[in-house]
This record gives structure tokens, sequence and C-alpha cells, in this order.
């Protein structure tokens, strides 16, 4: 190959990554709703059919999931850091919304139906908000939400058979009043912006 | 009787001894565990450990009489993903302060044999004996 060609083929080449670049810039902005504490989709995803349980023994399924906002956390009881810590985000999170009359569904989902029963679930969920939703049942219906949420868990041996425990995707996901994956929020989460993205998410007309 | 109170006084001598002895030259700062929810069957302690000691301290085990077993863990984040593991031992260098803190080191409080009120008690198991420390129950960081 001649070098003016090669020169040619080059910028030929960077010009197009450059326009690759535009054109995925344009259509990430192209929502027109901007948020700085997490990531929209461009093309909200919808859910596949999956069947849980609340904690009060109702099932919880897709249709739960329609005609609201939602923002879904996966975790387990046995996590005495993390989950904790992240509830405590969506307590005071709720709190916020509450004040700027922009109703969101909070879900807790447990990854770890074999210790978590729904009676421990729901104790454990509802001391930090009565209205906060614990679901859980069994793994081939919970792996069903995992992959349309793209979220992911995996069980982690511990030094007794009892003392497991789970790795576990730290995305919050949002869900739309249609019942589809159109966000996500990952920490560290920074309260006030990600109340501000929500109340003009939520109150913006659909 | 008086036998008695030799046998008592030298009992409770040999389970004082260790805690004024051991770990020489490391301190527990700003403990804390964090309120639970009811009936949570883990709970999270938190502290920072402070070596003014002139050589490394090695913990290596840790226990309570309120819960059936403490260990020493590490939440991290990992592309994402959420993890939780068991940290074997914990050595401080000389000068060093090593901070237990929410998404980072625990102790992990496994087996609650009651309900916890206001604080608890934890031991700290280093090479020459053991550090006892008290840890009071809050909603969140001192």
């Amino acid at each position: 190959m001649k070098p003016t060609k090669a020169i040619i083929i080059g910028v030929v080449a960077a010009l197009a990554a450059l326009a690759g670049l535009v054109v995925a810039q344009l259509m990430l902005t192209d929502r027109g709703i901007e948020v700085s504490s997490g990531t929209l989709l461009k093309q909200p995803r919808s859910i596949e059919a999956f069947t849980l349980r609340d904690t009060s023994g109702a099932p919880f399924d897709n249709s739960r999931l329609a005609g609201q906002w939602s923002l879904v956390f996966a975790g387990f009881t046995f996590c005495p850091d993390v989950c904790p810590n992240t509830l405590g985000v969506l307590k005071s999170l709720k709190a916020k919304l509450d004040e700027a009359q922009a109703p969101l569904q909070v879900v807790f989902v447990s990854v770890d139906p074999e210790r978590d029963s729904l009676d421990r679930l729901g104790t454990y969920v509802h001391y930090f908000d009565p209205r906060f939703v614990g679901i859980t049942g069994d793994v081939a219906e919970l792996e069903k939400l995992a992959r349309s949420m793209s979220l992911v868990f995996a069980k982690v041996p511990g030094t007794t058979p009892d003392s497991y425990t789970m790795d576990h995707s730290s995305a919050l996901v949002l869900i739309n009043p249609q019942g589809q994956v159109f966000g996500y929020f990952l920490p560290p989460h920074r309260l006030d912006a990600l109340a501000a993205d929500l109340v003009s998410l939520i109150r913006s007309p659909s | 009787m008086r036998r008695l109170s030799y046998s008592i006084a030298a009992v409770a001598a040999l389970l004082l001894a260790p805690a004024a002895i051991a770990c020489e030259g490391l301190s527990v700062e700003a403990p804390w565990v964090r309120q639970p929810p009811p009936g949570a069957p883990v709970m999270a302690g938190f502290a920072q450990l402070l070596n003014q000691g002139k050589s490394a301290i090695t913990v290596s085990t840790f226990d309570s009489a309120d819960f059936g077993r403490v260990e020493l863990h590490r939440s991290s984040m990992v592309d994402g993903m959420m993890r939780m593991e068991r940290i074997a031992a914990l050595s401080v260098a000389p000068g060093e302060r090593v901070t237990l803190a929410p998404g980072g080191y625990h102790l992990m409080l496994m087996q609650p044999r009651q309900t916890i009120g206001e604080r608890t008690r934890i031991q700290l198991h280093c090479a020459d004996g053991t550090l006892s420390a008290e840890f009071p129950v809050r909603a969140s960081a001192p």
C-alpha cells in the first residue's frame, strides 16, 4: 500500500469514528431528560413474565410494576452492611419524593429465598418504611426478573453451610409505569441528586 | 470460705489479665454497631483500630458473648457487583489506623443470642492476648 493511500484510509477511518461519536451522543441525549445520578436506557426494555410473592403472600408479577414508577433493589437480609445502608438511603429518598408529591413504589427483592422467609423479609423491609414492598420466590423466577433487569446474583460459600453470603448487583433499577426497565442508578448514591432526577422524571408528562 | 474467695480472685485475675496486657499499643476508637431491623439475623460493627505500638499487630479472631460467631468481612463493589468476603486476619502496622466503616471492612456479628439493647462487648484476639471493647448501638456513624 502506498503511503498516501494509507493516510487517506486513516483519515476516512478517523472521520467515521468521529461521526459515530456524534451520532451516539445525539442518540444518548435524544430523550431530552438528563439525569445526573444515573443512566437512562435509550429504549426502555420490557421485562419477561415472572411471578414472585410479596411479604403478605400475594403474587407479585409484571402487573404490579405497571401504572406507577418503581425503584427495585436486590439484596438479602443476611447482608448487614450494604443492604441496610441502601435501604436507609431509599427511606430518605421516599420522604423527599413524598414532599414533592412524586409517587414511587420501592421494591426490595431478596435473592436469598433459602434463608429469607416472607415473614423475615417483611419485618426487615418494613422497618425502613412500611410502604416498601419486599418480594422473593423461586430461584428460577428470581433469575427471570434478574435477567430482564440485567441484575446478577450468586451464592458464595462461607465458613459454615449456613453462613454463605450473596454477591449481588448494587444498582437501583428504575421501572416506568409501562412496567419496563427505564434506567439504572449506581452507588455511591447522592440523595439530593437522585431525588431531583426522580422528581423530574416522575412528574414529567409521559 | 477464704479458700473460695481466693479461687474467685484467681479466676477473676485470669479473666481480666489478658485484657490488661494484650494487643499492646492497639486501641479501638469510635466503635459502633448499626441498629438492626427487628429480628435481623446479622449485624455489622464498625470502629477504627489504631496501632500506637512499635510493631505490627495482627488481629485474627473476634468473639462476643452476645453472638454465636463474629467475623471480619469486607464489602466491595467490583464491576457493579456488591461483594462481601471474609478477611482471615487484619494486620495493623505501627502508627497505622485501619477504619472499619460502612461499604468496607466491618465486623459481621452472626447468630445473636438475644436482642441486643444499647451496647455489646466484642473481644479482639491478637497474637499476645485479647482486647475487649464496648460497641454502642447507633442508627448511624458517630
